[in-house]
């Protein structure tokens, strides 16, 4: 399966960490959201083995997922999606774009979203040594944090974007690596802070 | 060392195995005693702020970094999945041991092979449905197949 990627790498510093500072997330985000999703996409190839995989390690009970995945953006727009199918195959096309394109091991990854009552976690932990391919995307060899959302509609991106933000820099400030996955009809978005 | 491969031993207790329970069993009493420090440590944090931007700086104030949260985390899923596993009804073949989540010809398999090796993936010909293998596990999308069929025709398919 062919996806359109989109990417983007910024600097985890440019956001508000203490009360010192001003609270501009919404701002930030939504700057960050504009700038991605303008850039040029490179395509990228998925396989259903992955996807496979990944709902798996998704966080929610929802069955037939290589069957929601390609019919994700054909979706009929005058009836509300369902959260959850939405929330499964993001969930799952990113795990199976970190096993496809960038040889994560999926072996030692820990999905969060089960535990996301901690208060404090990202949807998914991907350890230092078995960050693959992404090694060269951060330039380094560090603890990396996931955060994934996903739209069928396009609506309410900013706020979900805001809101992914604050919990990846709660988890990933000051030296961790954190990677935000924005999944929309058409392509996918990804975020790499550093 | 505990808490290695955590997701592989998920899915490996999704199948029904007993070396994959153990090792998430093996995880929650490892972690299990520094967790309650962490967790009180989290909630102060917590309290200590006034506006939710701070909460980065104010956790690692409290002597919280990242490999803590992961600690905090792995505990919490770990909990849950030994307390839900192994669900689904229990299908054995020579090799292969797994679990079938849904109806008669319509269902999820997931599967345990043990010393399997490899990563697989590929469709069944006798029925319609998608494999795949992570070494000792196995992942198969059944849309219309018999289980007796597919768990024969899997066990061609993996070594």
């Amino acid at each position: 399966m062919k996806i359109k990627l989109h990417e983007l790498t910024i600097s985890g510093d440019m956001f508000p960490h203490s009360e010192s500072e001003e609270d501009q997330f919404y701002e930030l985000s939504a700057l960050v959201l504009d700038e991605l999703f303008t850039s040029q996409p490179r395509e990228v190839e998925v396989t259903e083995g992955s996807i496979l995989l990944g709902s798996v390690l998704a966080s929610k009970n929802v069955f037939g997922v290589l069957e929601n995945v390609s019919l994700f953006p054909f979706q009929p727009r005058h009836r509300y999606s369902s959260g959850d199918v939405t929330s499964v195959v993001s969930e799952s096309l990113t795990m199976a774009l970190l096993k496809d394109v960038f040889k994560v091991d999926l072996r030692k990854v820990v999905p969060g979203r089960t535990a996301k009552f901690v208060g404090a976690f990202t949807d998914l932990y991907v350890p230092p040594e078995s960050l693959g391919e992404l090694e060269r995307v951060f330039e380094g060899r560090r603890a990396l944090f996931v955060e994934i959302r996903g739209s069928a509609t396009g609506r309410g991106m900013y706020e979900k974007a805001e809101r992914a933000f604050r919990t990846l820099e709660a988890v990933r400030y000051p030296r961790a690596f954190g990677m935000v996955s924005f999944v929309t009809r058409g392509s996918i978005g990804l975020v790499y802070v550093r | 060392m505990p808490c290695e491969d955590f997701s592989y031993s998920l899915m490996k207790a999704m199948a029904g195995s007993e070396d994959g329970l153990e090792e998430i069993k093996d995880c929650r009493s490892f972690l299990r005693e520094e967790v309650t420090e962490l967790k009180e440590r989290l909630t102060l944090a917590k309290a200590s702020i006034k506006e939710l931007h701070a909460l980065p700086v104010a956790i690692r104030k409290h002597g919280l970094d990242e490999v803590d949260l992961v600690k905090l985390a792995m505990f919490e899923v770990s909990r849950r999945a030994e307390r839900a596993f192994p669900t689904g009804e229990e299908i054995r073949g020579k090799r292969l041991l797994g679990r079938a989540l849904g109806t008669e010809r319509t269902f999820l398999l997931i599967a345990y092979c043990e010393g399997c090796r490899g990563e697989r993936q590929g469709s069944l010909r006798n029925s319609m449905g998608y494999f795949v293998q992570l070494d000792e596990v196995i992942i198969a999308e059944i849309t219309l197949g018999d289980r007796a069929k597919v768990i024969a025709e899997l066990e061609e398919l993996i070594r």
